[in-house]
């Protein structure tokens, strides 16, 4: 293959040489064959070893810590609670093979999902749940946005210490920083005692054991949750939008309406969701602080695993949380798609 | 001051031809151009003021007791280079900075109490800092909003802002799915949709590709030149300033090095910062020797000789100063010229070919270079100047500036 190719031809030619045949012309290199067997595959390259296991590493650990559970806890809630280890049904007889699945798969009990619609103690507590949830979320981001607006305006040394105080309760066990406002809160507790001191009340509040110590306890426990995720958009805004926008006339009440606070939806959907969704689910900090009437659903789902020993019905009540929850991430991220979309389309 | 910020002080787009303020348009060559120098007019009076402003930031020294008028109509560079307070004295303006001494004076007005967003100037970010959320048009209207305008009334300066910079068709557009250069023109629409008396321009074209960013700046002129406006711009690229403005204040730490028509910048620079500063040129140390016709004789090391500089410098005899000559006054021969008074002996010792100029670095016999441009004006040269060949350098008297500062 000892030809000129023809791009090259145009230099040849124009080459200062007195003798132009004395030239070598270029060789065409040829591109060798990929052997039969290289990491060269038909579709094109493939990943080393390490690199494929790292490209899989998050699917695997889904699979083995995630659906796999999932999986073993759905299978549970289409069982039958009875007095036996474990305390239910097997839904699946092995012994008969795969003719087994089938049949469990024909006679599968829907009971315990019919339960939950049925009994209104679990609607009850599921619609709790979203009250508190729903609200604790909108205070965190009334109290949450302007600590992460006022963290992103520090100047650059003194922001990291307040950013590691944020998240320094992490530092203390999640339990025992719950039990702690237990002492703050019963009335003979901390805050009792000042507002007495102090000559505000005379009699102690009875804040222990209702939905404010529950709300407090909330709030408290999932602000950094809120907070980080709105820092992190906040530093990111460009300080000279702002500018900008005064530059055009708006008063800084007016800039930040109209530009920091539609930037920072993000942050502010992504804190929602970090706070809203394991509040839902949340079971400690209603059974510590709260009392009969805030019946969360993750206190119901708790006292159907072990206080009736009824799993299977317990495992509904996971199963049907989770598919609720699912709900809103999934709206979520069909509106933001909608929203490329609409942009991609101009 | 809504009155104000919307603008009497500005001609809008479609203001006719004849009523521009100052400067006649460009386009028409027939005109008689008018000479536009309002500030060697001692009954002009300035649009914007600084008297004696100063500014910190923590020890470092940002705007050193700066005076500085810029009048009507004027097309006027801050040119410098990083750090050297052209911003602070823009954002000051502008009043995201305060001056710690000394007062900002707008069409008469001191500005030290208005808060930005009561300014009637507007500024065009270096960033472009347009609102990612908001269409083009969104964009453009944002200053309209904050005035008491009717909708109908936005809308149709917007579109007029549209047409002027050509982006009606993106009005729809949201920045990020704009090229640079279309960004830069929704910047400078927004900035101009309120009619600002001044629009503040910080390194309106550095963002943009050298081809793009020469054919930007005679749009921008003609903007300016349509609407009549003043704009005060802030650049560290030379070429930019030389280009645009009807005057260029050199700066250099915070203080003011040269002020001046392009033109007198370029030719007669009045110290060594500046000459080194605006171009290319040789700057070469000598001490005076005396005066004859006009001329100073300088005794000149580095050339083995004496020069003649036409100067009205009063100088001492054996005074220090520099000889400052630009590459493109120097003629280079073979043959020595007897018609010139400065000839130097060199080698050629580099050759730059730039296309339309060469660049010679010719060595001296002192062991200094000293460097000469020829504009190259025919296809093929038979016998071109060529590496390591002695050639005579020469200057006449007043092609040279002579600098003691």
């Amino acid at each position: 293959m000892n030809r000129v190719r023809p791009q090259f031809a145009a230099y040849l030619r124009l080459a200062p040489y007195d003798d132009i045949s004395r030239f070598q012309p270029v060789r065409v290199i040829d591109w060798p064959q990929p052997a039969r067997g290289s990491p060269v595959s038909r579709r094109g390259y493939r990943a080393p070893g390490a690199q494929r296991l790292v490209r899989w590493a998050p699917a695997i650990w889904l699979t083995l810590f995630f659906a796999t559970p999932f999986l073993l806890v759905l299978r549970l809630s289409f069982s039958e609670a009875a007095t036996a280890q474990p305390p239910y049904r097997p839904v699946i007889d092995w012994s008969e093979g795969l003719a087994g699945v089938w049949t469990a798969l024909r006679g599968l009990r829907l009971d315990n999902y019919a339960l939950l619609l049925s009994d209104p103690l679990y609607l009850a507590s599921a619609l709790t749940s979203l009250q508190y949830a729903g609200v604790a979320t909108v205070l965190l981001l009334l109290i949450g946005f302007p600590i992460a607006y006022a963290l992103a305006r520090q100047p650059e040394g003194r922001r990291e210490l307040l950013l590691l105080l944020v998240i320094l309760p992490f530092w203390t066990s999640f339990l025992i920083r719950v039990y702690a406002w237990i002492g703050i809160l019963k009335p003979e507790g901390l805050l009792n005692a000042a507002l007495l001191w102090l000559g505000l009340i005379s009699t102690p509040l009875q804040i222990m054991n209702t939905g404010v110590a529950v709300m407090i306890g909330l709030v408290y426990s999932y602000l950094p949750f809120m907070v980080l995720p709105l820092y992190a958009t906040l530093i990111k805004l460009d300080h000279s939008l702002l500018e900008a926008a005064q530059d055009l006339g708006a008063t800084p009440a007016r800039a930040f309406w109209s530009i920091t606070l539609p930037l920072s939806a993000p942050g502010v959907a992504a804190g929602a969701l970090l706070c809203f969704i394991p509040m839902m689910g949340e079971f400690v900090i209603p059974d510590l602080l709260g009392g009969s009437d805030t019946l969360m659903i993750g206190r119901t789902l708790w006292s159907e695993f072990f206080s009736n020993r009824d799993w299977p019905m317990a495992s509904a009540i996971a199963v049907v949380l989770l598919a609720a929850l699912l709900a809103p991430i999934l709206a979520w991220r069909r509106l933001e798609e909608r929203a490329a979309e609409a942009e991609a389309g101009q | 001051m809504s009155d104000r910020l919307r603008g009497d002080g500005v001609a809008g787009a479609a203001r006719p031809a004849k009523e521009r303020i100052g400067k006649p348009g460009r386009a028409g060559l027939g005109a008689v151009r008018r000479e536009f120098a309002p500030w060697a007019d001692p009954a002009a009076t300035p649009l914007i003021r600084f008297e004696g402003v100063c500014k910190r930031f923590g020890d470092a020294v940002a705007i050193d007791n700066l005076d500085l008028s810029v009048y009507r109509g004027e097309f006027f560079c801050l040119l410098g280079p990083s750090g050297c307070g052209k911003s602070t004295l823009m954002r000051m303006l502008a009043g995201f900075e305060q001056p710690d001494a000394g007062r900002i004076l707008l069409d008469g007005v001191d500005q030290a109490e208005i808060p930005p967003h009561n300014r009637p100037v507007n500024m065009m970010f270096q960033s472009y800092a347009l609102f990612p959320h908001m269409s083009v048009a969104q964009n453009i209207a944002f200053g309209l909003r904050q005035l008491s305008l009717s909708k109908a009334d936005i809308q149709a300066r917007v579109d007029e802002m549209l047409t002027m910079v050509q982006l009606t068709p993106l009005a729809r557009r949201k920045p990020h799915q704009l090229s640079g250069g279309q960004r830069q023109r929704v910047a400078l629409a927004r900035a101009l949709a309120r009619r600002p008396q001044v629009l503040l321009l910080d390194e309106p074209l550095g963002a943009l590709d050298k081809k793009l960013r020469e054919e930007t700046q005679f749009e921008l002129m003609d903007i300016q030149e349509e609407l009549g406006a003043t704009f005060l711009v802030v650049t560290h690229d030379q070429e930019e300033a030389m280009v645009m403005a009807d005057r260029i204040a050199v700066m250099n730490q915070g203080r003011i090095a040269q002020l001046d028509t392009p033109g007198r910048i370029y030719e007669e620079p009045v110290s060594r910062y500046v000459a080194d500063f605006i171009g290319d040129v040789n700057l070469l140390e000598g001490a005076a020797v005396g005066r004859e016709d006009g001329l100073w004789r300088i005794a000149c090391p580095a050339t083995g000789g004496e020069l003649l500089v036409a100067s009205d410098a009063v100088l001492t005899v054996g005074q220090q100063v520099v000889v400052a000559v630009r590459p493109e006054k120097i003629r280079i021969d073979r043959a020595r010229p007897t018609d010139v008074a400065n000839v130097i002996p060199g080698e050629v010792w580099d050759i730059g070919y730039l296309g339309d100029w060469t660049t010679y670095v010719l060595k001296l016999a002192g062991g200094e270079t000293l460097k000469t441009s020829r504009a190259n004006v025919s296809r093929h040269v038979v016998e071109p100047v060529t590496w390591e060949e002695t050639v005579f350098a020469s200057f006449a008297p007043d092609a040279a500036v002579m600098l003691t500062g």
